[in-house]
C-alpha cells in the first residue's frame, strides 16, 4: 500500500466516540424541530392546499382546522368568553361530532366521530368507518365491502391526544395570526351565545368565515359552521357544518361488530418479537417475566412465558410508533432471584465485535427496510446466574427510611474498549438493565426497616458498575456507585440520604459590589470537589438567588461556579461576553432547626497586574518560555485560561506581564510545560522555541500574595537540566 | 446510497425514525468532519448540532435526491467558512489557528470523548493550510468527489487536486511514525 493510501486510510479511521447523554439531546433537539416544522408546515399549506385541491382526501383535515381554530384562540386571551368555551372544550371526556361539507360543485360529505376517552373511537368517513376500543380496532371499508380485525393501537395514539380532542389542535403553542372572534349580542340569548369567527391568512389567500354556537351553561360549543376560501384559486368556497353533542356515548357504538354483506378479512400481522425464556438444563420457564429495552428507551415492555416458556411482544405498527436496534431483553424466573437471563439483539447492518460474550443464540432478524423491524423471532434466553444488589436507605442519623424508591443503573464495560460503556458502545442511550424505571433501571421500594433487595441483576461483563439511586418523600435524592466483579453474588449498598427543607437565599456581588447575573450556584456537601450536586439555581439579573430543598447538613455549602464558561449554549456573542471570577464558596452555617439561610457571596475580580522575568544561571533571558498561571485548588478552566490569557509566553527579554490575574488560592506560575492558547508565535516558531528551550528544566514558582497589593514582580532563574540534576 | 434515498424520502414526510437513523448514521462522520476543519470540539459540536436541527427544520423544503452525506457535509462547511469568516472580521484568531483541542472534554457538556488519534490527527491538520484541510477533510471523510469540491470551493479541479496532493503529503510526513505502524 502507497503511503498516501495509509494517510487517507488513517484519517478515515480515527476513532470517535461521543457521550451518548449529548447524543440524545442533539437528537431530541433535532426531532423538536421536525415536529415544529410538520406542524408549522401543515398550518401554513398543507392542510389548507389539501382541502382546496382534494376533496377526497383528508376530510379529517377540515375538522381540524376547525376545532383548532376553536381552541387556537386561546393561546392569546385567556379572559375572553371564548377562552371560557376552549377551556370547556378541553375538559371534555366524550363528544359526538356530525360533520357536513358541502363543496363548491355541490356534492356532499359527511362524517361522524365519536370519542370517549380513554378507550373509545368511531369514526366514519364516507369510505370507511374505524371502531377502536382499546383492545381490537375494526376497519370497515365501505367501497368494497370488506372488513379487517388488527390490534388497538390506543396504546400509542390515545384518545385524548386525537386531533378532534387536542387542546391546541395543530396549533400547539402557537398563536393564529389573523383571526379574530367576536361575540354576537344581537343573536346571543339566555341560553345560546353566538360567536362570528374570521380568520384570514393574507399569505395563501385563504378566508374562512364562520360562526359558533355555544351552550352558555356548559360553555361547550354545540355547532360551528364555516366557509372556507381560496382568492387565489377562487373556484369557490368550501362550507362546513358541525354539529356537537356531548351526551354520554351508548358502550354499543364502540362494539367492534361487522355489519351484514361484509366480507371478513384475515387480521393485519402484526410485528412482534418472539423467543423462549429456556433455564439451565434448556427447558422452557413457565410464568417468567421478559422485559424489553430499546435503543432510545422509547418502548420499555414486559411480558410473562406462557406454558411453553415462549414470549411475545407485539410492535406498533412502524406509522404509528417505531422502535429501534439495538435491543437488550432480560427475563426473571418466577421464584428464583438467583437467576437471571439476558441478551443484546444488535442492528444486524451494523454488527461487530463488541469484545463482550452477549449471551443466547442469533435470532431471526428480519427488517422491512433499515428503519423498522419486521420481526425477530428465535430469541433463546437462557438462564444464567444473577447478581443482588441491596442495602439500607437511612437518615443521617442512621434511621431506616421506608418507601424510598431504589433505581439501579448498569454500566459495564466492554472487556477490550477501555473506558467505553458496554450500552452506548451497542449504540443504547443510557444504561438500561431492563428494569420497570423510565430509562430500563431495575427499580424497587424500602421496607419498614428501609431494607431494600434488588435481584436478578444480570452480569454483563467481567467488571460491572452499577449506580443506586434512593429517593423518598422529604429527602434529597442520593446516589452511591459500585464496581464489581460479582465475586460473591450479593452486593451491599447503603445510601444515606439527607432531609430536604433548607432555603438558601442570597446574593452574588463582585467586591466592588457588582451584581453577577446569571451564574450558576449550587448546593453541595463537604469540601470534595466531585461531590454530588443536591441542588442548583442560577443568578436573576440583580445577583439574587434561591436554593429549596437543599440537604440538611451542618456540611451544607453553596458555591458559585464563575471559573467556567456556562453561557456557551447561548450563542457566540454572549459566551465571550463571559467575565471569569475564582469560584466561590460559602459554607452555610447550618444551626439546628433552622431552616431558612441567607449567604452573601463576593466574587473576587481578578486584576492582579503580575510582570514575570524568566533567565537563566547565566542571566540571559529565557525566551518564547511558555509560562501558565494556576492556582492549587482552584484551577482556573482551560476556557479561562484561553479567553483570559493566563497562558503566555515571555517575549525576547525572558519577560511577560499577565493583566487581570485572579487572586486564587496558592497562585502560582507553571513555568515551561504550560499549553499556550491563543499563540502568536507560528507553528514553526513555537516548534523552534520548543528545541531551543528543551535543555530546561520545567519550574512552578508560587506567587507571594500580600492583601491590598495588586502588582507584582516575579523573577524566576530557570535551571538547565543538568543543573538540576547535579543540584539533586 | 439507495438506503439514503429511501432515509430522505420518509424524512421528507416527516417520519421521525427516518432522522433519527440520518443522524446515527451521519453524526460521527459530521463531527470528524467539523472537528478536523475546525480545531476546537466546541465549536465542530455546535456546528453539527446546528446542521441536524436546521435539517429537520427544513424537512419539507429539502431538495435532494442524491449525496446525502455530501450535503451534510457541505453544511458543515459552509458553517465552518461562515465561522472562519466571522472570526477574521473580528480579528482575535488567524484562519488556521493551530490551537489544539481543547482539554476540557471531560466536562459532562462535551459531546466528544477525546482520544490520542483524534487529537493527533486534529494536531496534524492544523498545520495545513485552510484550503487544503477542507479538500482533505471532504474528499477522505466526507466521500465528495473533487469535482463537488472544486464547485464548493470555487476552484478549477486542477487546484482542489493538488490542494489534495499536498495535503495528504504533508499529513503524511507529519503523522509519519502513527501511519506506518
Amino acid at each position: 500500500m502507497r503511503s498516501a493510501e495509509k494517510t487517507e486510510k488513517f484519517i478515515k479511521n480515527v476513532p470517535l466516540e461521543t457521550k451518548s447523554q449529548r447524543d440524545k439531546e442533539v437528537l431530541d433537539d433535532a426531532l423538536r424541530a421536525l415536529q415544529e416544522a410538520k406542524t408549522h408546515a401543515q398550518r401554513q399549506r398543507n392542510i389548507w392546499k389539501t382541502i382546496m385541491k382534494s376533496k377526497m382526501t383528508k376530510l379529517a383535515a377540515a375538522a381540524v382546522i376547525i376545532l383548532a381554530v376553536l381552541i387556537g384562540i386561546g393561546t392569546f386571551d385567556r379572559t375572553s368568553a371564548w377562552a371560557q368555551v376552549i377551556k370547556a372544550f378541553s375538559e371534555v371526556n366524550q363528544f359526538h361530532l356530525k360533520s357536513t361539507k358541502i363543496f363548491p360543485d355541490g356534492t356532499e360529505k359527511y362524517e361522524e366521530y365519536w370519542l370517549r376517552k380513554p378507550d373509545g373511537l368511531r369514526e366514519e368517513h364516507s369510505q370507511r368507518i374505524i371502531i377502536d376500543n382499546g383492545k381490537e380496532r375494526l376497519t370497515l371499508n365501505r367501497d368494497n365491502k370488506e372488513a379487517q380485525f388488527e390490534d388497538s393501537i390506543l396504546e400509542y395514539r390515545p384518545v385524548s391526544d386525537h386531533y378532534m380532542f387536542e387542546h391546541i389542535g395543530i396549533f400547539r403553542g402557537e398563536e393564529m395570526e389573523g383571526l379574530t372572534v367576536k361575540q354576537v349580542k344581537d343573536q346571543s340569548d339566555g341560553t345560546t351565545s353566538v360567536f362570528r369567527l374570521d380568520y384570514k391568512n393574507s399569505f395563501l389567500q385563504n378566508t374562512y368565515q364562520g360562526k359558533a354556537w355555544v351552550d352558555n351553561q356548559t360553555m361547550l360549543p354545540t355547532r360551528i359552521k364555516l366557509q372556507l376560501q381560496n382568492k387565489q384559486k377562487d373556484d369557490g368556497a368550501i362550507s362546513f357544518d358541525e354539529i356537537l353533542d356531548y351526551s354520554p356515548i351508548p358502550d354499543d357504538v364502540f362494539e367492534p361488530v361487522i355489519p351484514d354483506g361484509y366480507t371478513l378479512l384475515p387480521p393485519k400481522r402484526t410485528q412482534a418479537i418472539s423467543g423462549k425464556v429456556v433455564d439451565d438444563e434448556g427447558a422452557p420457564v413457565q410464568d417468567a417475566t421478559v422485559y424489553l429495552t430499546d435503543k432510545w428507551l422509547r418502548f420499555l415492555r414486559n411480558v410473562e412465558t406462557d406454558g411453553a416458556g415462549e414470549f411475545v411482544f407485539k410492535l406498533p405498527p412502524s406509522e404509528v410508533h417505531w422502535v429501534g436496534l439495538p435491543l437488550f431483553l432480560r427475563a426473571v424466573p418466577p421464584n428464583d432471584p438467583g437467576r437471571v437471563a439476558w441478551t443484546i439483539i444488535e442492528d444486524p447492518a451494523k454488527k461487530k465485535d463488541q469484545g463482550v460474550a452477549i449471551p443466547g443464540q442469533t435470532p431471526r432478524v428480519e427488517m422491512k427496510d433499515p428503519l423498522f423491524i419486521q420481526c425477530i423471532s428465535g430469541i433463546v434466553l437462557q438462564m444464567e446466574s444473577a447478581g443482588t444488589i441491596s442495602g439500607r436507605i437511612t437518615d443521617t442519623q442512621g434511621n431506616p427510611i421506608s418507601g424510598a424508591e431504589v433505581k439501579v443503573e448498569g454500566r459495564a464495560y466492554a472487556a477490550r474498549i477501555q473506558g467505553m460503556p458496554l450500552f452506548p458502545e451497542f449504540g443504547f442511550i443510557g444504561d438500561p438493565l431492563g428494569g420497570d424505571g423510565p430509562r430500563g433501571e431495575l427499580t424497587t421500594r424500602t421496607d419498614e426497616q428501609g431494607r431494600y433487595k434488588v435481584t436478578n441483576v444480570p452480569k454483563l461483563s467481567k467488571r460491572n458498575w452499577y449506580k443506586v439511586v434512593a429517593s423518598a418523600p422529604g429527602f434529597s435524592a442520593n446516589e452511591k456507585r459500585i464496581s464489581t466483579t460479582w465475586t460473591s453474588d450479593v452486593e451491599q449498598v447503603d445510601v444515606q440520604l439527607y432531609h430536604a427543607g433548607i432555603t438558601v437565599s442570597g446574593t452574588l456581588m463582585d467586591n466592588y459590589g457588582r451584581a453577577l447575573g446569571m451564574r450558576e450556584i449550587r448546593a453541595h456537601i463537604g469540601d470534595e470537589a466531585g461531590s454530588r450536586i443536591f441542588c442548583s439555581t442560577q443568578t436573576d439579573e440583580k445577583g439574587y438567588f434561591t436554593l429549596r430543598d437543599c440537604p440538611v447538613s451542618p456540611r451544607l455549602q453553596v458555591r458559585a461556579m464563575l471559573a467556567q464558561n456556562t453561557w456557551f449554549h447561548l450563542g457566540k456573542e454572549k459566551r465571550s461576553s463571559y467575565t471569569y471570577y475564582p469560584n466561590v464558596i460559602v459554607p452555610v452555617n447550618y444551626r439546628e432547626g433552622t431552616m431558612q439561610y441567607d449567604v452573601k457571596m463576593v466574587a473576587e475580580k481578578p486584576e492582579f497586574t503580575i510582570e514575570l522575568e524568566v533567565k537563566n544561571t547565566e542571566g540571559k533571558p529565557v525566551v518564547h518560555y511558555p509560562i501558565e498561571l494556576q492556582g492549587t485548588s482552584s484551577t482556573p478552566s482551560a476556557e479561562w485560561q484561553k479567553d483570559g490569557r493566563l497562558t503566555q509566553r515571555t517575549d525576547t527579554e525572558g519577560r511577560c506581564k499577565f493583566t487581570e490575574a485572579p487572586n486564587l488560592e496558592g497562585l502560582r506560575f507553571v513555568v515551561g510545560r504550560a499549553h499556550i492558547f491563543n499563540d502568536a508565535l507560528s507553528k514553526e516558531d513555537a516548534a523552534k522555541a520548543k528545541s531551543e528551550n528543551a535543555a530546561y528544566q520545567w519550574t512552578i514558582v508560587p506567587v507571594d500574595v500580600k492583601p491590598g497589593q495588586k502588582e507584582y514582580r516575579v523573577e524566576v532563574t530557570l535551571l538547565t537540566i543538568e543543573e538540576s540534576n547535579a543540584k539533586q | 446510497m439507495l438506503e439514503d434515498k429511501m432515509l430522505i424520502w420518509k424524512f421528507k414526510l416527516g417520519e421521525e425514525a427516518a432522522l433519527a437513523r440520518i443522524y446515527e448514521k451521519y453524526k460521527n462522520d459530521l463531527l470528524r468532519i467539523a472537528a478536523g476543519l475546525l480545531n476546537r470540539t466546541s465549536a465542530a459540536e455546535d456546528i453539527v448540532h446546528d446542521v441536524f436541527v436546521t435539517l429537520a427544520q427544513s424537512a419539507d423544503k429539502l431538495k435532494l435526491n442524491g449525496n446525502l452525506k455530501g450535503y451534510l457535509a457541505t453544511c458543515v462547511v459552509n458553517r465552518v467558512r461562515n465561522s472562519n469568516r466571522a472570526r477574521n472580521r473580528r480579528q482575535d484568531v488567524s484562519l488556521d489557528e493551530t490551537e489544539p483541542v481543547m482539554s476540557d472534554s471531560d466536562k459532562p457538556e462535551r459531546w466528544i470523548v477525546r482520544n490520542e488519534k483524534l487529537d493527533m490527527l486534529n494536531a496534524a491538520m492544523a498545520q495545513l493550510p485552510y484550503a487544503q484541510r477542507e479538500v482533505v477533510i471532504l474528499h477522505v471523510q466526507g466521500g465528495m468527489k473533487f469535482r463537488a469540491i472544486a464547485e464548493s470551493q470555487n476552484a478549477s479541479i486542477n487546484t482542489v487536486q493538488s490542494r489534495y496532493r499536498y495535503g495528504i503529503d504533508k499529513l503524511r510526513s507529519l503523522l509519519n511514525s502513527e501511519v506506518e505502524r
